[in-house]
C-alpha cells in the first residue's frame, strides 16, 4: 500500500525518535518492551485455555 | 544476570555481550533493537547479535554462555543456509536473546563499521546504518521492509548510497532490487537508481 498519509505519519515518528540520543532511543526500546510484555501477559491471563483467565 | 522481570531482553542482551567479550569474539547488535537505534523504536520480545565466529566455535561458546548462567540451546542450519547457526539464550524470566552465528553474504567489514552506544552503564556495539538497511531487505519480511525505510528517513541525506548498493548487491538481486525500491519512493525525484546501485 502507497498512502501520503502513511508516509507522513512514519516520517513523523522517525523524525521523533531521532530527536532523542541513541542511548535515549535504546531506553525507550526498554520501557517499550516491558510495557507490551505485561499488556501481553495479561491477554494471556484474560483467555480462557491453558494459560489460565477465566 | 541483569533482568528482574519480563520484557527486558535488551538487559540480558549486555549480560550476552559480556561473555562475547570474555571469548574475544566481535559482535554487533541487529534486530528490533538496532531498529530502534537507526530507526523508531519498536518492542520486541527478543534481541539479536550478530557474531564473527566460525562454526566450530559455537560448542565452546554454547559452554561459555550455559556457564554464565543462561539458558543455552544450539540450532545448526541446513547446509546452505543463510544462517549457519544459532545459539539461543533465554533466562527465568523468557527474555531472549538470539546469538546469530554468521550470514551468508554479510560483508565481513560490517564488523569494522559498528557503532558503540553506552547502554546502563556498559556500551553496545551496533551493526551500522547501511549494513543494518542491506540486511533488512535481504530479510524481506513486512516489518523488515518497514525497518529498513524507517533507517532510510531518519537521515536520507546522510546515507552512503554507493556502500548500503554494493552491500544490498552482496546478498543477491532481490536485496538490490528491494532495496532500489525503497530509496526511489522515500528520495523520489532525488535518487537515480541507474546512478547509484
Amino acid at each position: 500500500m502507497r498512502s501520503k498519509l502513511a508516509q507522513e505519519t512514519t516520517r513523523a515518528l522517525v523524525a521523533q525518535t531521532q530527536r532523542l540520543t541513541p542511548e535515549q532511543r535504546l531506553e525507550a526500546f526498554l520501557a517499550h518492551s516491558r510495557l507490551l510484555t505485561e499488556l501481553y501477559l495479561a491477554g494471556q491471563k484474560s483467555r480462557p485455555g491453558k494459560h489460565g483467565g477465566r | 544476570m541483569r533482568p528482574r522481570g519480563a520484557g527486558e531482553s535488551a538487559l540480558l542482551l549486555l549480560d550476552a555481550v559480556e561473555v562475547l567479550k570474555a571469548e574475544g569474539i566481535k559482535y554487533a547488535v541487529v534486530g528490533a533493537v538496532a531498529a530502534s537505534v537507526h530507526g523508531a523504536v519498536r518492542a520486541s520480545l527478543d534481541a539479536d547479535v550478530l557474531i564473527a565466529a566460525a562454526e566450530q566455535q559455537v560448542t565452546s561458546l554454547h559452554k561459555a554462555f550455559s556457564n554464565a548462567g543462561f539458558q543455552s540451546v544450539v540450532s545448526r542450519g541446513d547446509p546452505g543456509d543463510q544462517i549457519p547457526a544459532v545459539i539461543r539464550l533465554s533466562d527465568a524470566f523468557g527474555n531472549r536473546v538470539d546469538v546469530l552465528v554468521g550470514l551468508r553474504g554479510l560483508d565481513p567489514e560490517a564488523f569494522a563499521r559498528t557503532i558503540e552506544i553506552p547502554f546502563h552503564g556498559s556500551t553496545l556495539e551496533f551493526i551500522g546504518r547501511e549494513d543494518f538497511i542491506a540486511m533488512k531487505v535481504f530479510a524481506g519480511g513486512p516489518i523488515d521492509l518497514v525497518d529498513a525505510e524507517r533507517a532510510i528517513a531518519a537521515n536520507p541525506a546522510s546515507l552512503d548510497l554507493e556502500l548500503v548498493g554494493r552491500l544490498a548487491a552482496r546478498f543477491g538481486k532481490g536485496a538490490s532490487a528491494s532495496l532500489k525500491s525503497i530509496l526511489s519512493a522515500d528520495l523520489g525525484a532525488g535518487y537515480d537508481a541507474t546512478d547509484d546501485l
